[in-house]
């Protein structure tokens, strides 16, 4: 942008969210200038940052995001929403420069409602925080991602994210009651207030998972819960992966509703239960198992599952165990654990299908890319953590230990390796992202994906954003 | 550079978000670069040699509250405090320190006995105490005299000698002149306590903040060790006060707020005294903060009000709006200089009670037995 551009954008910006809140040094800016894509973490520590934004603001109301957008049509500048910074996929980098809105000002409690169960809060709200606020009213959201403590409420809505209790609670597009977004055109519009009705179809879901494409999610309506009365978590091993995949279908197929169902691969139960939850097991599937809610009703489910479990001569390993792995889960996040302070090449290739190919499509992306990419002595492990009466996830996680240390090279492996592993997907009914979104880095996948019916997606687009100033350059849109 | 030790540090979570939530100043002002990531992702540009140091990032490594909260967290020993500290030392070698902080360093110096030798020998001379005595080492404020004044009465009623050595304006310089950068000086600092500590007979010689004592335990420069029995913080010396002379505290199920004190630090030995003291001991029924315990926020930190007020105004305002949620009134903070702090807010200074644990302990339950 021309210096003197520059400096008419900047002081219109003044006006709207005041001096204090617009940051336009090369520091600041840097920092708004990767998430945690790994491919953007080693461009910058190569010294290769070029996407600047040309600036960072922290509005503080929705009217002040409502006006910046305005301006930004005017101008046909790009806007990218920023919450968290957390995003693993590029989605939130500026790379055609442009204004960053941080929405984390935005981080107030409505309204809570305590007859009907749901909460109205800004989507600017570190994910923990809202949870914290709910623990200490008695309530939970029971929507509890590893990044809780890094993300934001409208990340997790813009990229439809899981938590570890999924299974039985659903991911958060099904926590959402109703929506407040701001549009790509800068009005300001609220979906209907329930998401059951049979009054055409919930438009709140043109938004949720849209990335900041379609416009930025300010509040949400979201149904809440009682904390449990209780909590169980068990430990098993089954013998192979297969056993333990058929059990946990079992499980699920007869309605028992685990809150949290793990099944490790051996690689997995190897490398990481050992090392990183300081398990000691040896070989065969490592499964998490939970049940909450009464104790009379989590019990029953627990004992149905145990016996399911036993058909499939599963080894209880005991509580102990399983109450370890809910008390540590958040360690493998924090260095020195993280692949990221360890300087690998690394990637988690999650996907999401039907029971029927979950197999078959895990085996083929490890025989896949262990044989293509032997002669970087690829690891490969999954597990399966989000599970559904009719499908499950998959979390397959690769792993080059000495990758190329030139950063294009770098790159060109990284891309190969996720191409390899996309069209394994792609041929087994696999779908790109269950819940890490497809930001920049799948974002070339995603006609692929929805083939004809990508037309929706774009002719929703246009519509909504006819200058593409939103987020541009992911979700498969064209520039 | 000093920083160039603490390269591990800044790599290990120059990545890494997980440590930003815990961040008081990340939580006021939002901004990345305010973060535990933020800021060892700028000054990895610096130490690497892509981009050179410049006043942003300088503000924001002062910006820093050096309340230790995203080390308490952390999975290993790489201390990203520990980082600013360095960084700033060579900020300030660099003489590049900004000038609120060259001004708060000067105020200290000329305002604190203990920056100068000559007023050092003069605390020291004329100090009245005996081998028997428990001498207070205390710092010119109405919440610390307040303590004193009940350390007295009580060690009166017990009949042990007491005496005040009153430092000056601000409660810990060796820890704030430390923070700021200026490590010769606060190194000076802890020396010359050290004269204190061998020229002044005492029996007990009771820190009112911790800060310094800390640091002073910690040195590696100067020499105390057979004298660091006898130095204690307060509410180490409460404890074992009310263990050998307290028989009966009259139970009082009332309902208080505990709020950590940020010098009070989850790594310390005494971190869980205060709730003994309280709950166990006092029968208090307490509300814990949202982010006490191993999260601990904090309470605004020693020296960030000085050089970034309205960060430190939007802390504590963000304490007292949790503060609104609980609907109890009386509030209990380990540590004098946090009750300064939350107090410098009109909300919290007039509308609650806010204490110490002496006072706690013994202005509303009387000391029985
Ligand atoms: C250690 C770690 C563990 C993780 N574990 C999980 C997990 O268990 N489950 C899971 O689902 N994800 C997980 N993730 C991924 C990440 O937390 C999610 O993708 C999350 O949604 C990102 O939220 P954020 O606030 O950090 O968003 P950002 O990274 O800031 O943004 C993500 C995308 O959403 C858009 N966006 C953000 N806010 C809004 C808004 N209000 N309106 C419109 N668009 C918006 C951005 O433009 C961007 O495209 C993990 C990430 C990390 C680093
Ligand atoms: S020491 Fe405190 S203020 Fe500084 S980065 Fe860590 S958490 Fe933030």
């Amino acid at each position: 942008m021309h210096e003197f551009f520059i400096e008419r954008v900047k002081n219109e910006l003044i006006r709207i969210v005041g001096e204090n809140n617009l940051y336009i040094s090369d520091f600041d800016k840097s920092a708004y200038s990767v998430d945690v894509w790994s491919v953007s973490r080693k461009w910058v520590d190569k010294g290769l940052i070029k996407e600047l934004p040309d600036f960072v603001v922290l509005p503080e109301n929705v009217q002040q995001i409502s006006k910046i957008i305005k301006l930004a049509n005017i101008y046909s500048i790009p806007v990218i929403t920023r919450g968290g910074g957390a995003g693993g996929l590029g989605g939130g980098i500026p790379f055609f420069g442009g204004i960053v809105i941080d929405i984390k000002k935005l981080d107030k409690i409505i309204s809570l409602d305590e007859k009907s169960l749901n909460i109205k809060v800004q989507t600017g709200i570190m994910q923990i925080d809202l949870e914290k606020y709910l623990n200490s009213r008695g309530y939970t959201l029971n929507h509890l991602p590893a990044s809780i403590y890094c993300s934001t409420l409208g990340g997790f809505l813009s990229t439809r994210g899981s938590g570890v209790l999924s299974s039985k609670y659903g991911k958060i597009e099904d926590m959402v009651l109703s929506l407040e977004v701001v549009l790509p055109t800068g009005e300001i519009i609220n979906t209907l207030p329930v998401p059951r009705h049979s009054a055409g179809p919930g438009i709140e879901h043109f938004f949720i998972g849209a990335e900041g494409t379609l416009g930025v999610i300010v509040s949400a309506v979201l149904k809440i819960f009682y904390l449990p009365e209780v909590r169980y978590f068990d430990a098993y091993i089954f013998d192979d992966l297969h056993l333990a995949l058929e059990a946990s279908r079992e499980v699920m197929i007869n309605g028992l509703e685990p809150s949290v169902l793990r099944v490790y691969d051996e690689g997995d139960t190897r490398d990481v239960v050992k090392k990183e939850l300081g398990i000691d097991v040896n070989n065969g599937s490592y499964v998490v198992i939970g049940f909450d809610g009464f104790k009379s009703i989590a019990s029953a489910q627990r004992n149905m599952a145990i016996k399911i479990f036993k058909k499939y001569k599963a080894r209880d390993l005991g509580e102990k165990l399983g109450n370890q792995w809910w008390e540590n889960r958040y360690d493998p996040y924090y260095p020195p654990h993280t692949l990221e302070s360890k300087r690998d090449l690394y990637g988690v290739i999650d996907t999401i299908t039907t029971h029927d190919n979950i197999e078959k499509l895990y085996l083929s992306m490890k025989k896949e890319l262990e044989e293509k990419f032997s002669d970087w002595n690829i690891i490969f492990t999954a597990h399966f953590s989000h599970w559904y009466t009719w499908g499950a996830s998959v979390y397959p996680r690769f792993i080059v230990r000495k990758p190329p240390e030139n950063p294009y090279e770098f790159f060109r492996l990284n891309n190969a390796i996720w191409d390899a592993a996309v069209r394994v997907i792609l041929e087994n009914n696999g779908i790109l992202s269950e819940h890490h979104g497809i930001g920049f880095h799948l974002s070339p996948y995603m006609r692929e994906q929805y083939k004809e019916a990508f037309l929706v997606l774009e002719k929703l687009k246009k519509g909504l954003d006819p200058k593409n100033i939103m987020n541009p350059a992911v979700l498969g849109f064209e520039l | 550079m000093y920083v160039n030790d603490y390269l591990d540090t800044i790599n290990k979570w120059k990545h890494c978000p997980m440590a930003n939530y815990v961040c008081p100043v990340a939580r006021y002002t939002k901004l990345e670069t305010n973060t535990p990531r933020g800021l060892a992702f700028i000054y990895s540009l610096i130490v690497d040699n892509l981009k050179d140091i410049d006043e942003v990032t300088i503000e924001r490594i002062y910006q820093c509250n050096l309340c230790r909260a995203c080390e308490a967290i952390s999975r290993d020993d790489s201390s990203i405090p520990e980082f600013i500290l360095a960084a700033r030392r060579d900020i300030v070698e660099m003489k590049m320190a900004p000038e609120p902080v060259i001004r708060l360093k000067d105020d200290i110096c000329n305002n604190n006995k203990l920056c100068d030798m000559d007023r050092v020998k003069d605390l020291a001379s004329n100090s009245k105490s005996t081998p028997e005595t428990v001498v207070v080492l205390n710092y010119e404020s109405e919440s610390s005299k307040k303590i004193f004044s009940i350390i007295k009465k009580l060690l009166a009623e017990n009949n042990i000698d007491c005496a005040e050595i009153n430092i000056g304006k601000y409660p810990a310089p060796a820890a704030m002149l430390r923070e700021l950068g200026y490590q010769d000086l606060s190194s000076k600092v802890l020396n010359n306590l050290t004269y204190i500590i061998k020229n002044v007979k005492f029996r007990k010689m009771v820190f009112i903040t911790p800060y310094d004592l800390e640091l002073l335990l910690k040195s590696q420069t100067v020499d105390i060790d057979n004298m660091s029995q006898g130095l204690v913080h307060a509410f180490e010396f409460l404890e074992e006060f009310i263990n050998e002379k307290v028989k009966r505290i009259d139970k009082k199920k009332e309902k208080i707020i505990y709020i950590d004190s940020e010098g009070n630090r989850k790594s310390d030995k005494f971190y869980e005294i205060p709730r003994k003291l309280l709950i166990d001991v006092a029968g208090f029924d307490i509300k814990e903060m949202v982010w006490n315990k191993k999260e601990s926020f904090s309470c605004g930190g020693l020296t960030l009000q000085y050089l970034y007020c309205d960060i430190f105004d939007g802390i504590i305002k963000i304490i007292s709006n949790e503060l609104k949620d609980y609907n109890i009134k009386k509030v209990v903070t380990p540590c004098p200089h946090c009750i300064e702090n939350l107090c410098t807010n009109p909300d919290l200074k007039d509308n609650y009670e806010i204490i110490d644990l002496w006072e706690a302990l013994f202005t509303i339950n009387k000391p029985g037995g």
